[in-house]
């Protein structure tokens, strides 16, 4: 005799997102989700977003990473709620974990909650926070075929940032060509071409962000 | 991705099931059926080397594990045979 279970098995970590997600609406608080592999400028994209968004609204990050709490330490100078997560050589933020770092901050008199995950192109893509937006860094330094390489994380998220693109002739990337084949797998996805450290290249990412935040 | 925190997951899930199915005390689970989607990011063999480890000496310490390829997202515990 067969019996059907039909369950997802991520079952246990959605049902902490969704109580991530109640959290957020009841307080009305925006939130966003961060990733991109090690090193492809999520840090850097939320110190040059900060200055902007730090004047608009009340804003608090929560940091994961394996070890350290250097990217919260760079943040410092911004005087906001920071909370670093160390996942002690997990891949990836899951729903508990951030559930932990929710009780840690005063959600009362917060408007918004960026999260940088961990630095991976696989895991995070599945791990649900609860947040509203899930936002991907992709820095061209790593190579064009990266898109369709990690087409779990590309096909996953609501925007996508093709980071560091004043590398694009020293690392021979045919911008045109990578855009294209982003749209082919996430047609949905909105896409900026940035590079974090140049301010002046972030403007249309945080009017589209204004707008996310003004429609939530 | 991360298979072994998967493999808990899933007997969590199928101890509920035979829990809440007082019926399914005493039969022997002949077979368990995952589906995996195309995105799931779950590598079936190393799910299975981790399940297996979890399951000895449970109830089902001899079910037979068949992995089924789906095209819909995420990874499931689709079913269970069980001892007439
Ligand atoms: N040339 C150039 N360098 C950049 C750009 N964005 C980031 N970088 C550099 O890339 C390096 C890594 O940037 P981070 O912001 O630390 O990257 P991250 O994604 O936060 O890294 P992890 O949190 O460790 O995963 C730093 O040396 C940055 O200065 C860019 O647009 N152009
Ligand atoms: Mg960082």
């Amino acid at each position: 005799m067969e019996i059907k279970i039909l369950k997802n098995v991520m079952i246990k970590n959605d049902a902490i997102g969704n109580d991530n997600r109640l959290l957020f609406r009841k307080h009305n608080i925006f939130s966003l989700n961060i990733m991109s592999s090690p090193g492809a400028g999520k840090t850097t994209l939320l110190e040059n977003s900060l200055s902007y968004l730090n004047k608009k609204y009340r804003i608090a990050v929560i940091e994961g990473d394996l070890y350290t709490s250097r990217d919260a330490e760079r943040l410092s100078p911004f005087d906001i709620p920071i909370v670093q997560i160390n996942t002690d050589g997990g891949c990836h933020l899951d729903a508990r974990m951030i559930h932990g770092a929710l009780q840690s901050i005063d959600l009362n008199n917060l408007d918004m909650i960026i999260i940088e995950n961990v630095g991976n192109l696989v895991c995070p893509a599945s791990f649900d926070l609860g947040e509203k937006i899930k936002v991907l860094v992709y820095s061209i330094t790593e190579g064009a075929d990266k898109p369709k390489k990690y087409a779990s994380m590309f096909s996953n998220v609501d925007a996508i940032l093709v980071n560091k693109i004043d590398l694009a002739t020293i690392c021979n990337i045919n911008l045109e060509m990578v855009c294209a084949e982003i749209k082919e797998i996430n047609p949905k996805a909105e896409l900026f071409q940035i590079s974090a450290t140049n301010k002046n290249t972030l403007n249309s990412w945080l009017s589209w962000l204004d707008n996310k935040k003004a429609i939530d | 991705m991360h298979e072994a925190s998967l493999a808990h997951y899933a007997l969590e899930i199928l101890n509920e099931t035979i829990k809440n199915d007082s019926s399914l005390n005493d039969k022997d689970i002949k077979k368990i059926t995952f589906s995996v989607g195309k995105f799931s990011n779950v590598y079936a063999e190393s799910f299975e080397f981790y399940f297996s480890e979890l399951i000895k000496n449970t109830k089902f310490t001899s079910a037979k594990l068949e992995f089924l390829n789906s095209d819909e997202n995420g990874f499931f515990v689709s079913s269970i045979e069980v001892d007439e």
